[in-house]
């Protein structure tokens, strides 16, 4: 698996992901300081059709689930 | 009695004094405080079992939950859970494997007989952050359960037990990862009729119960007896709180979360440290949500430490599973090690090889028993499989790289293995470091047995 390391806006803090989530449009967790935000660099590779693992043809917001408090709240920073 | 977590704990205490050891002192498992003595104590080779009486919750309040790490860091303990006196890896591979064949029929029972059933936490009330879950390592993405889950095949009567990392997200909902097996079968199925899945997250019971859920068996094998085979009696079930009789549940479960992994949703989950001692990146899970909690009364949570020891000998049945297979098409082979050959894919081989081609065969047979093997050497059956620096001397001194070493392109990978530069596509790697049969071979260098009887070091060497 490809990943990608990015720095929380919030902690500044570092950790990695799937790259391919920054082809997606959905946020990103912050494992530091619990934050969603967007990443600034979307340079994954873009899945339209999904990936067989995870048995979607389609992933975007839509079927992206976030805590209940999140969802009060923006997730852009 | 039945056997339980409960019965599983006197047993250990009367095999192995001193364990568990028990932390009296509140502990909070969401703030790293369990990880780091658990981490201590193995740095300082305290393997021991460990009891907490008071974790908090994840929210850092007093909890009536109580808490069991590090099950599996030891033999000793795997013969305890599989009730063998011998903690020889071979023959707990060969216990284990008997008792895995020795099929049970699960019983079933009513819910006034199951002592699951002692607290029922409906779906209205329930709070899964109650629980005392464990941040294991840094960068985790939240605090994580370490849970066996229980699972119906789809328009089936069979079940499925696997462990799977489940993520804390908020009172109802857990990240819930899946290793392309058997339940992601399963869900895949239930999914493409945009249905929900039920399953049983079990938190504690009996560690022969726990161990099933790395049994490497055929689909069409039911699990649950599996587990009664490994508990050397019939697993007694329960009908669950929210499903009834379409999920039957352990019953003598220590805490049992029942819930259902839901169609086209996801959600973020990890970072998370796994078994290769490495932390996996954050990714997209399935989603699942809570509906009830049943558990005893003053219940014991187990929960394996993730990314040390006690992760690995979790995957035990993994190792002994493998060992019937390369043995069922080789019968020379010795002994296999896995989880003690240094590497978290690496496979070692011992065997006494009767013909040329035998040692790739043995290793055809590991590659295709588990994607966790990726490389596999085969030596003689003279050298100690566990022991790295025997290995290295055979790779060394009985080895050719152009006619020895065989690379395989195309096969599924682990998921979990961070090299892997396609999604589930990898390689293999088989070093054939035995002998030739058919050229004469220098013998190791040994000193004559007689000449090393007749000397005492200590009539030459005073100390």
């Amino acid at each position: 698996m490809k990943i990608h390391y990015v720095n929380c806006p919030q902690c500044n803090k570092s950790f990695h992901c799937d790259a391919n989530l920054l082809g997606l449009d959905i946020p990103l967790h912050c494992p530091y300081c619990d934050l969603y935000f967007e990443p600034e660099e979307r340079k994954g590779e873009q899945l339209p059709k999904g990936t067989a693992f995870m048995g979607l043809s389609r992933i975007d917001r839509k079927i992206l689930y976030l805590p209940v408090q999140e969802k009060k709240r923006p997730t852009k920073v | 009695m039945p056997k339980d977590l409960r019965t599983w704990l006197r047993d250990l205490e009367d095999r192995i004094p001193g364990e568990p050891l028990r932390v009296s002192k509140a502990v909070k498992p969401a703030s790293f405080e369990v990880s780091s003595i658990l981490h201590q104590l193995e740095e300082r080779g305290n393997l021991s079992a460990v009891f907490f009486d008071k974790p908090t919750s994840v929210k850092a309040e007093p909890s009536d939950y109580r808490l069991l790490c590090h099950a599996f860091t030891t033999r000793e303990k795997l013969a305890v859970s599989l009730d063998l006196q011998d903690s020889n890896r071979v023959s707990l591979f060969e216990k284990y494997l008997e008792s895995s064949r020795q099929r049970k029929k699960t019983e079933i029972v009513a819910p006034s007989e199951a002592p699951v059933k002692e607290v029922i936490i409906r779906e209205k009330s329930l709070d899964i952050g109650d629980l005392p879950i464990m941040r294991h390592n840094s960068m985790d993405g939240g605090p994580y359960l370490t849970p066996v889950v229980v699972a119906r095949e789809p328009n089936g009567e069979r079940y499925n037990t696997s462990w799977n990392r489940m993520m804390y997200i908020d009172s109802h909902h857990l990240a819930i990862y899946m290793s392309p097996r058997h339940l992601w079968t399963y869900f895949q199925e239930v999914e493409a009729r945009q249905e929900s899945m039920p399953i049983g997250v079990v938190l504690g019971h009996h560690m022969a119960f726990m161990l099933s859920a790395s049994a490497l068996v055929p689909p069409d094998e039911d699990e649950y007896e599996v587990a009664g085979g490994l508990l050397g009696e019939p697993l007694r079930v329960v009908p669950s709180e929210a499903y009834g009789e379409r999920l039957l549940v352990p019953a003598d479960a220590e805490i049992v979360i029942e819930g259902e992994i839901l169609p086209q949703r996801r959600t973020l989950e990890g970072p998370f440290g796994e078994f290769t001692k490495l932390i996996g990146p954050q990714r997209l899970s399935w989603l699942f949500r809570a509906r009830a909690i049943t558990h005893r009364h003053r219940p014991i949570m187990h929960s394996v430490f993730g990314a040390h020891l006690d992760h690995l000998y979790a995957h035990f049945p993994i190792e002994a599973s493998i060992f019937q297979r390369v043995k069922q098409v080789i019968t020379g082979v010795k002994d296999i090690c896995w989880l003690h050959s240094g590497g978290s894919f690496h496979l070692v081989i011992s065997m006494k090889k009767r013909t040329e081609g035998e040692p790739m065969r043995a290793a055809m047979a590991a590659l295709s028993a588990s994607n966790f093997i990726k490389h596999v050497f085969v030596v003689d059956d003279d050298l100690d499989p566990e022991n790295a620096k025997d290995v290295m001397w055979a790779v060394s001194n009985c080895c050719q790289a152009d006619s020895d070493i065989t690379v395989l392109h195309n096969i599924q990978g682990q998921l979990l293995d961070p090299s892997l530069r396609q999604e589930t596509k990898g390689s293999g790697l088989i070093i054939d470091a035995t002998r030739p049969l058919d050229r004469p071979y220098s013998p190791r260098a040994a000193l004559p047995p007689e000449a090393l009887e007749k000397i005492r070091l200590e009539d030459y060497i005073s100390s």
